[in-house]
């Protein structure tokens, strides 16, 4: 599997954009726009450029990705697209898939249709607002695997351009804070009234953020045909399954464990090649000592691992996207930043989590746990000098 | 070229197979997968949940893969709408006693893919799982992945399901879809996970499973019909799949899981 990245755009808690949510994961304050959910759980809210807010026409799950969407076309050299007759689109998600307007049900029960509430709701598909706004003519898919949504986007992104279906893809994530989602984590018990300490020992929980990610993906021709340069690829990819529990990974992360060592197997890499891992690390008890249970197995320390969630949030179906252009911006900069407020070693976990610190890395291993026992392991390969 | 080594089609309340092979012109024996401890595993899953599960099971039985055998299968659900009656009820009780007394256990079952977490927790499938929900296309999207895995080599085999639900609900947003905006009489209990839900299931992948399968059929070149069977569906796209697969030929009528069934490679992404 080789395909290349040839543009980006992202929108976090962390950032408007790539460049400054890159800036934005250093240090361990809170990021800027951080607040309480109606649980008085905190959550991180993502600067939305006044130009992308619909102010409520659209989900802002789709107004966060309109923005990643068009840093990511002009990234790419996409902004005037001639033939979209060959050009996907596949995006993961979680809130905007749902009719979960809180008023559309209670004005249902009222016997009364809130009509603006379904109009946004059917065109609120993520993948399908896309190929609507640039009338592309590959397939449209938005991914509903949970908080895995984002990097299987990605990898089925990569199986469309290695099947030849597709010449480019626009593959990504995108979710909002949302009333419902932020009811159902509270109820599960696994969100924090205090800033997230992923990997920490005293680590109690996640904060839930927003967000959008795009990476344009493309096959060699393609961008040969269009006398574009990458030195980013997507060199493999795998997901496997736990199936074992419907909300909590195994406890020994055997699950990620596969997906990883089969994603290694996919870009042909020894275990050594890969220069440092962008965890998914949400903060919670359970994910991280199975991520960090795995990585010890297969890495044994030898290793850099980090969660960037301490300042983007848990942005859910978009996480996976969102540190899949975290870990590209970091390859190319040759740099990694540390596990936000991360201070003491949890005992259960063999090997601590990164400082901030220089790297020599080819190659960086972004994971993904999620409900359903999905577990999603991308592998991206850089080629070129560090970024200053 | 994949091969269709399994067909599933239930309601959460059991197989309509025959029901749909009837209205295809063929009368199947029967050879109804068991249900050992199935009630006991589904025990407060939503009918979208249940449905999914029958229909694999359907698909899988008599196939040969089991066990082992299954551990490295995929798994793609694909929906218009999703579980979205599940999640209905979820806001319900936020907006009956609160944000804060949200049940955990309907939120969790509310996630478009706890269907196919459910797949893979009883048949002990650890393979890829995705779920797609789209308005267009949706069970397009998942042949489409499914070939893709099958010719990359991610998977031997693919469970292919599309789930979805026949509810008041649903009914509504059909209706809106198509311009509608009357609402039953009564809405005040319209969330209902417990609403009827249908799913059709094919089990595919790159070798025939099945040692009854005979060539001279499975070489058959078959158009799938432009309607689907005379049978009221939710699930248009995978029952004029299924409908094709089950057509008569020569007479002969068809043994259930003894099908295979080529799906030629096409550009179209209709099936």
């Amino acid at each position: 599997m080789s395909v290349c990245i040839t543009g980006m755009g992202c929108i976090s808690p962390a950032g408007i954009n790539c460049a400054a949510t890159l800036d934005g994961l250093q240090g361990d304050d809170a990021p800027g726009l951080t607040g309480l959910s109606e649980t008085g759980q905190i959550v991180f809210r993502a600067p939305l450029d006044p130009a992308y807010d619909s102010g409520g026409r659209r989900h802002r799950s789709i107004d966060l990705l309109a923005q990643a969407l068009d840093e990511a076309l002009n990234d790419a050299g996409l902004n005037e697209i001639s033939d979209t007759s060959r050009i996907g689109v596949c995006i993961g998600a979680t809130s905007a898939s749902f009719l979960n307007d809180m008023d559309f049900h209670r004005k249902l029960r009222e016997q009364v249709l809130d009509e603006a509430s379904l109009d946004r709701f059917f065109a609120g598909n993520p993948a399908e607002y896309v190929k609507k706004q640039l009338a592309l003519g590959g397939p449209a898919m938005t991914v509903n695997n949970a908080c895995a949504s984002g990097t299987d986007a990605v990898g089925i992104a990569a199986s469309w351009l290695n099947a030849g279906i597709c010449d480019i893809v626009i593959a990504g994530g995108a979710d909002e804070l949302h009333s419902v989602s932020g009811a159902g984590f509270y109820s599960l018990g696994v969100t924090s009234q205090h800033l997230c300490r992923p990997f920490d020992r005293d680590r109690d929980g996640l904060n839930l953020g927003e967000g959008a990610a795009v990476l344009i993906l493309e096959t060699v021709e393609s961008v040969a045909r269009r006398k574009r340069i990458s030195g980013m690829y997507v060199a493999g990819y795998a997901a496997c399954g736990d199936a074992r529990h419907i909300t909590q990974p195994e406890p020994e992360g055997s699950g990620i464990e596969r997906a990883i060592r089969k994603a290694l197997h996919c870009a042909g890499l020894q275990t050594e090649d890969t220069g440092f891992i962008n965890a998914h690390g949400t903060g919670t008890i359970h994910n991280d000592l199975a991520e960090g249970r795995a990585f010890a197995r297969i890495f044994g320390g030898q290793c850099p691992y980090f969660s960037t969630k301490g300042k983007t949030g848990h942005t859910l179906g978009a996480a996976g996207a969102i540190e899949a252009v975290i870990t590209a911006l970091m390859l190319r900069r040759q740099q990694i930043t540390g596990s936000c407020r991360y201070q003491n070693q949890d005992p259960e976990i063999p090997f601590p989590p990164a400082a901030a610190m220089k790297v020599a890395a080819r190659y960086a291993l972004s994971t993904s746990l999620a409900f359903g026992g999905c577990n999603s392991a991308l592998i991206l390969k850089y080629e070129g000098g560090a970024e200053q | 070229m994949i091969q269709i080594n399994g067909l599933g089609y239930c309601s959460n309340s059991g197989s309509m197979m025959r029901e749909l092979a009837a209205a295809a012109g063929v009368v199947l024996p029967v050879n109804d997968p068991p249900e050992d401890g199935l009630k006991k595993q589904l025990r407060g899953c939503s009918a979208f949940i249940t449905a999914g599960v029958r229909a694999a099971m359907e698909a899988l039985h008599g196939s040969g893969l089991a066990g082992a055998g299954l551990a490295e299968t995929g798994i793609i659900v694909t929906s218009r709408l999703g579980d979205q009656n599940t999640t209905s009820e979820f806001i319900d009780d936020l907006i009956d006693y609160g944000v804060d007394q949200g049940s955990p256990i309907k939120f969790a079952h509310s996630s478009h893919n706890a269907a196919a977490s459910y797949i893979a927790k009883l048949f002990n499938i650890c393979g890829p799982a995705v779920t797609a929900v789209n308005f267009d296309a949706s069970f397009a999207n998942g042949l489409t992945l499914a070939q893709c895995w099958l010719e990359q080599g991610t998977c031997d085999n693919v469970l292919l399901l599309q789930i979805e639900s026949c509810s008041p609900l649903s009914e509504v947003l059909a209706n809106y879809e198509k311009g509608g905006t009357t609402l039953p009489a009564d809405t005040s209990a319209f969330a209902d996970s417990k609403a009827p839900c249908m799913a059709a299931c094919l089990l595919l992948g790159n070798q025939a499973l099945n040692m009854q399968i005979s060539l001279s059929r499975s070489a058959q070149n078959r158009d799938v019909p432009a309607e689907p069977a005379a049978l009221a569906t939710p699930l248009p796209d995978p029952v004029r799949l299924i409908s094709a697969v089950l057509k008569p030929h020569n007479g002969q009528l068809v043994n259930i899981n003894g099908i295979t069934y080529l799906i030629e490679r096409h550009g179209s992404q209709e099936s």
